[in-house]
């Protein structure tokens, strides 16, 4: 195992077992949070094959989070924003690429659950959009030319539960916070529409002949996930 | 002590649920080709069939928003035709043979519409090839002896004649096996309505190498009739290349490669022996047309039927007469190995009669005759007068309707294409830097539509006043299509791309402002073929 890991593992065990009885359970007096997320989604829409060779590619994203009071006197209220984002990105039927991007943009509202000052098991459930971006391209090689794209908003909600450690301050208040969370993201389908790329000269763009979209049928990006997420805690 | 732990269970019938999923294999049908069979118009639609996806996307052009449907079709379908004077489309499948996971499937044959409807007919066998009469009634499909059947064991001499104008049925289509005398079909071709022993029927002619194959498809459970056209000793492969049918004597014409000969088959009616028994007979009978015979035309009222006979061989034209059984040899100043007849005027008799436009397309002749009918066997090369084109005519695009038959020629400074009037004699050239094959007439005749090979610019020619004109596009075109449509006309042209890319034209106000592009119609509903996971 990496020498790093152990020493952050170390110390987390440290600052945990360092204080008195009491101290365990006392509340973390770092009310903001910014982190990084790294993850993936199991998809069930098989039409996500169109775009490669898996449903669950790696998902990354960023999130800022602040503790907006506490319940009780072990539970604690937090708003969050985040981003996050998935590409698909194969070969279509033997003569063109194919990438979906998907960014999901959403707020949230977690509950966390003292355990101990250092490890906090959550509920979190967040609502934002989901937005959908295609890119068909004939492959290189071939005489044709020209992209298809076309892309698409939709409402997505999450719903999950995890659980986070935070350390011992370091650097002032700076703490550092893990966290890993499994729940299930719940999205509206979307009609995918394509129509050729626009060129980058607006002259020639403005000359061309007009063009009907193309539906490419319906997609939806339903799925559980399972996320883990970096981040400081202030 | 027993410890419970049904609870691990549920955690881990999620875990499985959760691992199945991120592991579920793509959908194999986004990895087929989407490689299509050429499109053909059915009615006011173009019909693509993709043979990897076992799919057809039907292009509905008759509103300004073109609609596209998919139509499931056969399996390992090999051609798409438009069928004859329907607005249909005709699929060949033939089938699947069966696979580890794939279940055996049989050829059929599937007519698409333009709303996209489907009918299917059962065939059996995988055949490869289609023909069609006149009146696109009958299908018959067979083997075409220049394709694999893809099959351990076939018999290259089975066939399938569908009634297209019925479901399927057990008398529809019906499968036969026709008589061989060592060779296989080359060809189909199917007479109009003509009345045999006092019934109009339709035959189908099964041609092969030196003999012919009758099937009656009004009485498909009558045994076919087999002619030969050689004694069985003669080695000769004389191969049948042309049938004219005399409707109102029941009687065909027949001309073949590797014979000097017309062979005439008078069907004569008989008292059938049985019900699956014919109730007429073939009379064989051979009239000498020449060297080489290369194309033929009948005329005349039914009880004075003549045929008029070109043989670039001898280069002369011959009329004989099918009563009299006698010939009378027309010389020609230019050789020709075309008979186009038509009914129109002359610039010196205003009055339509029926003529005869003769010209070769081989590449060796510069000029074309025109012949008068009337009277020909007694005024002979009187009646020939031959118009001069300057240049030597190596394709030909006849249209006796509109009048015009346009030439093409190899490339000069006088121009690659000629339009010839036939009622003023006359011929235009035109410049083009197109040939011909790649022209269409569109569906009212009003117009010829040509696109160069990889060029941007569609061109086309008013036929009423011979005027040219042309109308860039957004991408190079690979071919063009004519399509009817109740208001107006339509052509389609075909730009390269595989996931389907067309510039619909107005053919009554051709320019780019009544012009409109439909890209990635093959990928409609691309997103819902897969399964559900």
């Amino acid at each position: 195992m990496n020498a790093r890991v152990v020493g952050l593992l170390g110390a987390l065990v440290g600052t945990a077992w360092a204080g008195s009885a009491s101290a365990q359970h006392a509340p973390v007096d770092a009310p903001w949070r910014v982190g990084f997320e790294v993850g993936g989604r199991w998809h069930r829409d098989s039409g996500l094959d169109a775009f490669g060779d898996t449903r669950s590619p790696p998902v990354v994203g960023l999130m800022g989070a602040r503790d907006l009071g506490r319940i009780g006197d072990r539970a604690t209220l937090a708003l969050d924003v985040s981003w996050n984002a998935e590409m698909f990105q194969g070969r279509l039927r033997d003569s063109l690429q194919s990438r979906l991007t998907a960014h999901l943009l959403s707020a949230g509202v977690t509950v966390r659950v003292r355990t101990f000052w250092w490890l906090e098991p959550y509920a979190r459930v967040a609502a934002g959009a989901l937005y959908s971006d295609i890119k068909l391209e004939p492959e290189s090689g071939t005489t044709q030319s020209g992209a298809l794209t076309g892309d698409e908003w939709t409402f997505a909600g999450t719903g999950g539960v995890g659980v986070m450690v935070t350390t011992a301050p370091f650097l002032g208040r700076l703490r550092l916070a893990v966290a890993i969370e499994g729940g299930y993201q719940l999205a509206l389908s979307q009609e995918m529409r394509v129509r050729p790329q626009a060129l980058s000269n607006d002259e020639a763009q403005a000359d061309r002949l007009p063009v009907a979209d193309t539906s490419l049928g319906s997609l939806s990006q339903s799925g559980g996930y399972l996320r883990g997420l970096v981040g400081l805690r202030f | 002590m027993n410890v419970p732990i049904p609870s691990f269970n549920r955690y881990q019938g999620v875990a499985l649920t959760l691992a199945l999923a991120a592991c579920a294999d793509r959908d194999p049908r986004y990895a087929l080709s989407m490689e299509t069979l050429p499109p053909v118009a059915a009615g006011s639609a173009l019909v693509y069939v993709q043979p990897a996806l076992s799919r057809a996307t039907v292009v509905d052009l008759t509103q300004d928003t073109p609609a596209v449907r998919q139509v499931a079709v056969g399996g390992d379908p090999v051609l798409v035709n438009a069928r004859v004077a329907h607005d249909e489309a005709l699929v060949l499948s033939r089938g699947q043979r069966g696979a580890a996971g794939v279940a055996p499937a049989p050829a059929s044959l599937t007519g698409i519409t333009a709303a996209g409807a489907a009918r299917r007919w059962t065939l059996g066998s995988p055949f490869n090839a289609l023909a069609q009469n006149g009146d696109g009634r009958y299908g018959m499909a067979y083997f075409n002896r220049s394709a694999s059947a893809g099959r351990l064991l076939f018999n290259p001499n089975e066939v399938a004649v569908v009634d297209l104008n019925r479901e399927q049925g057990p008398t529809n289509p019906v499968i036969r096996t026709v008589r061989s005398f060592g060779g296989v079909p080359n060809g189909v071709v199917f007479s109009p309505t003509m009345t045999v022993a006092g019934e109009p029927r339709t035959l189908a002619v099964v041609l092969s190498d030196a003999y012919v194959t009758l099937l009656d498809l009004n009485h498909p459970e009558r045994s076919e009739v087999t002619v030969r056209l050689t004694l069985p000793e003669d080695p000769r492969a004389v191969a049948p290349a042309q049938v004219v049918f005399d409707t109102d004597n029941a009687t065909m014409y027949l001309r073949a490669d590797q014979s000097n000969d017309l062979y005439v088959l008078r069907l004569v009616t008989v008292t059938p022996e049985s019900p699956t028994a014919n109730d007429f007979r073939p009379a064989l009978n051979q009239l000498a047309a020449g060297v080489r015979p290369a194309d033929l035309a009948l005329f005349g009222e039914p009880n004075a039927r003549k045929l008029l006979v070109v043989s670039p061989g001898s280069r002369d034209a011959r009329v004989i007469d099918t009563v009299a059984n006698t010939t009378t040899v027309v010389p020609l100043d230019a050789v020709a190995n075309r008979v186009l007849l038509f009914n129109g005027p002359s610039p010196r008799s205003p009055a339509p009669a029926l003529r005869a436009l003769l010209y070769a397309t081989s590449g060796v002749a510069s000029a074309v005759s025109f012949v008068e009918l009337t009277d020909i066997e007694s005024r002979r090369s009187q009646n020939v007068e031959t118009l001069q084109l300057g240049r030597v005519i190596n394709q030909a695009l006849p249209l006796p309707e509109r009048a015009v038959v346009m030439f093409g020629h190899p490339t000069s400074a006088t121009g690659s294409l000629s339009l010839l009037d036939l009622g003023r004699r006359t011929a235009a050239p035109i410049f083009s830097e197109v040939a011909l094959e790649s022209a269409r007439f569109d569906d009212d005749q009003q117009a010829l539509w040509v696109a160069p090979p990889s060029g941007e610019r569609l061109g086309y020619i008013e036929l009423n006043n011979f005027r040219p004109g042309e109308l860039r596009l957004d991408a190079p075109i690979v071919d063009v299509i004519p399509v009817a449509r109740a208001a107006g006309r339509r052509v389609v042209a075909l730009h390269e791309a595989s996931d389907g890319w067309i510039t619909v034209v107005d053919g009554t106000d051709v320019t780019r402002e009544r012009s409109r592009s439909l890209r990635g119609f093959l990928l409609t509903g691309l997103l819902d073929e897969g399964e559900a996971q």
